[in-house]
């Protein structure tokens, strides 16, 4: 049925064919001018396929027409022809992320030339759904000639495809195994203002590349105005920026409003505000931005009460109101809500109802909620920060840049003209407010992209060219961390084993034991659990059967671990054929858990690449204790150790005080444990947390709990005692140990 | 230590007056010590601290010297790779070198503003030239509460709007309360319409050492002479101040008649100029005594519940005087009561 590509002709040759005259007749690749390209678009053939047109993309042509960045394709095909690399800046509405990937496909004639676009994206989800809108414009279906490919997910025709949206860690990925990324004709990284971590690198990495292959395009699309950063950056003779394409947004614009004092309590006065705007202003609906979960639904508890209050009162000049909450934890079926229309008003000539949607700051950019009218600005958002120094990732509450407000009031604009009311000062707008928000790469654990960049072949990772630099400790954490994984020698060469962990889309720690888990005699249970791991929450506990919930979780828990546990849950939801309601009714993510499947097989075929057996043991008693070791292998620079009378845990070696988290099901507190996170929220907590014995520290992770460099401590002192014990104990343990470093030393070789 | 100077001052024949007040003080000191039991979050957040504050460079060259002699190994690749501590990470044309990153002050601010100090986070964090590069992670930096922008650095001393907007939240949500928790609130009210009387003459001991004269939080409806001369009468809410004058220890016929008659006087008619003026003369004394304000927050004090009474009381006294009730303790700052503290609520002092 489908056409084998190898076959089919070259395009250029096939106007021989007869009846059909070949649409790109005449183009040379990047010597296309905007009038041909329209010429071949406004046509009845689809150039691509070689099909007639259909009736459905004459009409979505028409409404792509009235896009600003269709207005402008002479521009864009003036400066794409004439330069190497462009930096765009279009604002959100503008319709660069659809057009210019297309409008790139027609000049660079990929699929006659084996060759691929990219549009990078930093959130999977966009990388779907532009894909999908893509695909439908050009008249083709999704992942043949229009694909995306996201991590566990690949939706391309490799032959067929030759424009490929992908989140930007996808990319990086690539390049760790074609440097050159020589498959690629013109490489766009869309959305560059969010300077995700894979963003910043790609910058780095095309910067460098762009002077060893000339034939390589580059666009940098932004949607702020401070482009001058990336011209600046991109310029690639010195004091020559890059060359600028602005295309103006469609926004109306929005009136700002500020308080006239600071306000005391900044969740009551944004319920405040938005029950005034429903009482006060023109129809139009409402988004309000808090911080965290707990906090909208409060507030849209809240704000419903009060707004059904005034509706008894006045049900003459007040509409009905919808609040409806937004956070990325809540279920998908949950976040469509959003774009359900607002309520009807109640007689028919009465007032319209209002739409009130209570977000997290992912509908500051990730999301576009059309109607939205009124912007509440509270002015803060949660952060995540990894701290190098205690190695902590904290998610804490703060105030969010100008930046970051200036994108908030935008959302205000997107239909017709409309206020944004930020709850602070003007005056404090100006002086308490960072101009920008960190660039991610400073807010990051970097032992993954370390690794990343070190197999792609970057050496010296000090002096790479940073758009902005992350802290030098950060650095040397990641080194420290892959140095004693031995993913990197000590002179920072990439080992066999580092290789192999690199091309796993998984951090250091959970490689290395998947890697190693064979010698334990568990690498199919290790293979659940990294595939668990990898993959949302699966326990639901929804806030009015929150007893329930945790009586369920209670069942499946296994009291030595959390790691165990999740072991548990997915070969109870594999016993139960993948059951939905036995999902449903052990308050389970159905989603998450199916999600964990589809990442456990790929995992699986990585590991089949690299020979790396799928086994159990036989001897169901020793199972558990198999996989405790086998973690520890990874994650022997995440242990705590119980010390103090109130069974505080200390951080081994950083001599952090933490908790076991809340969601912890372990029924005692063990001397020792190895743990998955260690975040600081409201408090420090250690989170995913299975115990473990001394012995195996000692055993399987010598060089890191080497007790000549261990700080004095109680920490060191009961690991000496261990080390006594087993020093005087039986000899065959000590052969038990040289025979499975054996092992180990042929699994390397 | 105290044993000891005991002993020393024994042995030395009689003491003097000095010498036992020097002795009862330190006694004392003894004491507060003992209060002061660290709690969880306190060793939490020491440790933090003490985490944060050494970089790793200054760690690796500590356990250099200290342990086996050898050096860092991530430290070791960096250096290898062109990296000098101090530097920033980034092409060799843009890197900017600071004297001594050791020396960066506190990357971390709990419960303060980060952007209360932006010069210099700007000066440790950015390297000082034009690079925009880090010389130093980046600080973790808690908001406090729920206060809006502009009011982070103000957290010590709320403004009266301020706990007025409180107390109205508190009256709220008592209206929330659902029938076992009401159960549960009857006997904790009683509870702390206990404890609610030593806490106020805490306050209003402390206030009048700090030259004071009037305290909203001094007020007790259960003991309407304690009111100042002429304040109930300037509530204007006649429900309340009934249920004041009801509590009035003075019950007998002649007191009773007296609120009595206050109640049903017949105000003077405002037909003359005289009485006009007369009038508006006491309506500005009453005010250069009690400002409206003072009167606002009363009104809403006295209708609060004696727990959350108790709990602005509390707060009060630890923000003011870093005086904690349940320590019984009167600390040195802020930073003494946060640091040596066990927290805010009882429970914390079990």
């Amino acid at each position: 049925m489908a056409k084998n590509p190898y076959t089919s002709a070259p395009p250029l040759s096939s106007s021989s064919n007869g009846s059909i005259k070949e649409p790109f007749f005449g183009f040379i690749p990047r010597k296309v001018a905007a009038k041909d390209a329209r010429r071949v678009m406004d046509g009845d053939v689809n150039p691509f396929t070689k099909q007639p047109f259909s009736p459905q993309y004459k009409k979505i042509l028409e409404v792509r027409k009235k896009l600003p960045v269709y207005t402008r394709m002479d521009e864009f095909y003036t400066m794409f022809n004439e330069h190497q690399i462009i930096v765009m800046v279009g604002e959100t509405g503008s319709g660069k992320t659809t057009q210019i990937p297309q409008f790139v496909c027609y000049s660079d004639l990929p699929h006659t030339r084996g060759k691929l676009v990219a549009c990078t994206q930093p959130r999977r989800v966009a990388a779907m759904s532009v894909a999908k809108r893509v695909a439908d414009e050009m008249d083709v279906p999704l992942g043949r000639q229009v694909g995306y490919s996201i991590r566990f997910e690949d939706m391309t025709e490799p032959g067929t495809t030759f424009l490929k949206y992908m989140t930007d860690g996808m990319l990086l990925r690539e390049a760790m195994n074609d440097p050159d990324l020589s498959r690629y004709s013109t490489i766009i990284l869309d959305e560059a203002h969010e300077r995700t971590l894979a963003t910043d690198i790609l910058m780095g990495l095309v910067k460098a590349l762009a002077r060893r292959r000339l034939d390589l395009k580059i666009i940098v699309m932004s949607a702020t105005l401070d482009a001058l950063k990336f011209q600046k950056y991109f310029g690639l003779k010195k004091d020559v920026p890059a060359p600028l394409f602005k295309v103006p947004g469609r926004t109306h614009p929005v009136e700002v409003f500020y308080t006239q004092e600071p306000e005391p309590d900044y969740v009551e006065a944004a319920i405040r505000t938005v029950l005034m705007i429903h009482r006060a202003e023109e129809p139009g609906d409402i988004l309000l931005f808090l911080t965290g979960e707990e906090e909208i639904e409060d507030a849209c508890r809240k704000i419903k009460l009060e707004a059904d209050d005034l509706l008894n009162q006045d049900p003459d000049s007040v509409g009905p109101l919808v609040c409806i909450p937004l956070y990325s934890s809540l279920p998908p079926q949950q976040q469509q809500r959003i774009f359900d229309p607002a309520p009807a008003p109640r007689t028919p000539e009465g007032t319209p109802g209002r739409k009130v949607v209570v977000s997290t700051n992912i509908a500051e950019t990730s999301l576009t909620i059309d109607g939205i009218v009124y912007v509440v600005d509270p002015g803060f958002s949660k952060q995540k920060v990894y701290n190098p120094r205690i190695r902590v990732e904290s998610l804490l509450v703060s105030p969010i840049s100008k930046a970051s407000a200036q994108q908030r009031a935008g959302r205000a604009g997107r239909t017709r003209p409309g206020k944004c009311f930020r709850l602070y000062t003007e005056k404090d707008f100006m002086t308490e407010l960072e101009e920008q928000t960190h660039p991610e790469i400073l807010r990051s654990n970097l032992a993954n992209t370390v690794l990343e960049l070190v197999k792609l072949g970057i050496k010296d990772l000090v002096r790479f060219d940073y758009v902005d630099a992350p802290a030098p400790e950060t650095l040397m954490r990641a080194l420290e961390l892959l140095n004693y994984l031995a993913a990197l020698d000590d002179d920072g060469n990439l080992t066999p084993l580092g290789a192999i962990m690199a091309e796993f889309p998984l951090d250091p720690q959970m490689a290395k034991m998947l890697i190693v888990s064979p010698e334990f005699k568990c690498s199919n249970e290790i293979l659940t659990i990294v595939a668990m791991l990898s993959v949302p929450n699966v326990w639901l506990r929804p806030a009015n059967m929150r007893k329930e919930a945790d009586a369920a979780k209670q069942m499946l828990t296994v009291p030595d671990g959390d790691h165990l546990t999740l072991l548990n849950v997915y070969n109870h939801y594999a016993q139960n054929m993948h059951d939905r309601n036995w999902a449903w009714n052990n308050f389970l993510s159905q989603r998450a858990l199916a999600q964990a499947d589809n990442v456990r097989s790929q995992l699986q075929r990585t590991m089949e690449r690299f020979d790396i057996d799928l086994v159990s043991t036989q001897d169901e008693r020793k199972l558990y204790t198999y996989i405790r070791q086998a973690l520890v292998c990874g994650y022997f620079m995440q242990v705590a150790h119980k010390e103090g009378e109130k069974n505080a845990y200390l951080t081994v070696k950083d001599n952090q005080v933490v908790a076991l988290h809340p969601s912890c099901g372990l029924d005692s507190t063990p001397d020792w444990v190895i743990f998955n996170e260690f975040v600081l929220t409201t408090r420090p907590y250690i989170r995913t947390v299975t115990a473990v014995k001394p012995e195996w520290l000692l055993e399987y992770a010598a060089n890191y709990f080497d007790l000549s460099t261990l700080p004095n401590g109680e920490t060191k002192r009961a690991l000496q005692t261990v080390a006594k014990k087993r020093a005087g104990g039986s000899r065959s343990q000590s052969n038990e140990v040289d025979e499975r470093k054996a092992k180990k030393r042929k699994t390397k070789a | 230590m105290f044993l000891f100077a005991t002993a020393a001052a024994t042995s030395s024949g009689p003491k003097t007056y000095s010498e036992r007040r020097k002795e009862a003080e330190k006694l004392a000191a003894l004491r507060n010590a003992q209060h002061r039991k660290k709690s969880r979050r306190q060793l939490e957040l020491e440790s933090r601290e003490e985490g944060l504050r050494k970089s790793l460079f200054e760690r690796a060259k500590e356990e250099e010297e200290a342990g086996s002699g050898q050096q860092n190994k991530a430290l070791a690749m960096m250096m290898k790779m062109g990296f000098k501590p101090g530097q920033t990470l980034g092409p060799s044309d843009e890197v900017a070198t600071k004297p001594d990153t050791s020396a960066a002050g506190p990357s971390y601010v709990l419960g303060k503003r980060r952007l209360s100090e932006p010069q210099e986070d700007e000066a440790n964090g950015m390297a000082t030239i034009a690079s925009r590069h880090r010389a130093v992670p980046l600080p973790l930096s808690e908001w406090a509460g729920k206060k809006g922008i502009g009011l982070g650095k103000r957290a010590a001393s709320p403004s009266a709007t301020e706990r007025l907007a409180k107390m109205a939240k508190m009256a709220e949500d008592r209206d929330h309360l659902d029938f076992r928790d009401r159960a549960r609130q009857e006997y904790e009210e009683r509870r702390a319409e206990g404890q609610l009387g030593p806490a106020q003459r805490t306050c209003v001991t402390l206030d009048e050492k700090d030259g004071r004269e009037f305290n909203v939080l001094w007020l007790n409806p259960n003991n309407p002479d304690g009111f100042p001369e002429g304040f109930l009468d300037a509530l204007n809410d006649p429900v309340l101040v009934a249920s004041i004058h009801r509590n009035r220890v003075d019950t007998s016929l002649e007191g009773r008649l007296r609120a009595r008659m206050q109640a049903d006087a017949l105000q003077p008619l405002t037909s003359t100029l005289d009485d006009v003026e007369s009038r508006k003369d006491k309506v500005t004394l009453a005010k250069t005594t009690y400002s409206e304000e003072d009167i606002k927050e009363a009104t809403q004090f006295l209708r609060l519940g004696p727990k959350d009474r108790l709990t602005l009381v509390l707060e009060y006294l630890r923000r003011r005087y870093a005086y904690c009730f349940w320590c019984g303790t009167e600390y040195n700052d802020q930073e003494d009561l946060e640091n040596n503290c066990p927290g805010p609520d009882e429970e914390d002092h079990d």
